[in-house]
């Protein structure tokens, strides 16, 4: 029992009218948090861009939770990887304009 | 059809997507960023139902619930994003009726949203409304259920799972019947059942009853009373 079915008109037409602000928070945020706060960040980020259908954005934050939450990853290793993330956030689809 | 939800959660991005897809749907909707705004919201609009994010900030949804559920039997669904937290409402008997996963689809908040609220305004249909089998009591009327005659604190959707069994204490129900009784419509995959199954097994359990819901592997579970 799986949802096939998809959102309604409206429902898709507010996603995405919203999706490159949603993005362009998530990349504030990510790029301004301290690297104390960038688990809490992530981790509401990424239910906010998930739900906002932006699945590219979504996988490259998982990818970055991945690190962040890898014991052996030093803070140098944390941070090359927030840039490298924000970087690619910045030219996913709708994110190139945030 | 012009039930009030009020969402809590801390992401405004999430407040304003369910808020969209909530009135599109014909609810009224109130709108709190975190958990004692929250509190102060239901005592101001007395809603039917809640969406609760676990992870918020200084007061986290599970204290917000417990608060909550000292105050009202409004239907409580939590949004949680992390499997930890599913652990913990798992593992814990936190008052909540169903979780969602973020990401989430609108349309499956919706469809939970609506079957909490049927399920809500059931109320008395029942022919029968009291069973008793075994040390265990339940009045579906009063919605109470006892143990040797000390009353269970049971949520809503683990009473409604007890109310399935017991209705039918010989039989083998299928996790698809348990779905449609107790969710109604459902999107999702029936692994809910287990995690609900499990709670009540471990409630009455730890109020000193038998082993209950007793799973019949591919198949479904039995009342058990082992």
């Amino acid at each position: 029992m799986t949802n096939q079915e998809a959102e309604s008109e409206a429902v898709l037409a507010f996603i995405r009218e919203r999706q490159a602000e949603v993005l362009g928070g998530a990349i504030s945020q990510l790029s301004e948090c301290s690297i104390v706060d960038l688990p809490a960040v992530l981790h509401k980020a990424s239910g906010s861009v998930g739900s906002y259908q932006l699945e590219e954005a979504h996988a490259l934050l998982a990818e970055l939770s991945g690190v962040v939450s890898d014991p052996t990853a030093t803070q140098a290793d944390i941070e090359e990887a927030r840039a490298r993330t924000v970087d690619a956030l910045r030219v996913t689809g709708t994110g190139a304009h945030a | 059809m012009s039930e009030t939800i009020l969402i809590i959660d801390d992401a405004a991005d999430v407040r304003d997507l369910l808020d969209f897809s909530l009135k599109d749907a014909g609810y009224r909707v109130i709108q709190a960023e975190s958990g004692p705004a929250g509190i102060e919201a239901y005592h101001a609009h007395q809603p039917d139902l809640i969406l609760l994010d676990i992870g918020l900030g200084s007061m986290d949804g599970l204290e917000v619930c417990r608060q909550l559920r000292a105050v009202t039997s409004a239907p409580i669904i939590f949004l949680t994003s992390r499997a930890d937290e599913v652990d913990q409402l798992v593992g814990f008997a936190t008052g909540g009726d169903d979780y969602v996963t973020k990401p989430f689809s609108p349309k499956v908040v919706l469809a939970r949203v609506s079957s909490l609220l049927r399920r809500q305004q059931r109320g008395d249909d029942d022919v029968k409304t009291k069973f008793q089998v075994g040390p265990i009591a339940l009045d579906t009327e009063s919605r109470q259920a006892t143990l040797d005659g000390a009353t269970l604190d049971l949520t809503r959707t683990e009473f409604d799972l007890l109310t399935v069994l017991i209705e039918n204490p010989t039989r083998v129900i299928t996790r698809e019947i348990l779905l449609e009784r107790v969710w109604g419509e459902w999107y999702g995959d029936t692994h809910v059942v287990e995690v609900h199954m499990s709670r009540l097994r471990n409630k009455v359990k730890k109020a000193g009853g038998p082993s209950i819901g007793t799973a019949v592997r591919g198949v479904g579970y039995r009342l058990g009373l082992e």
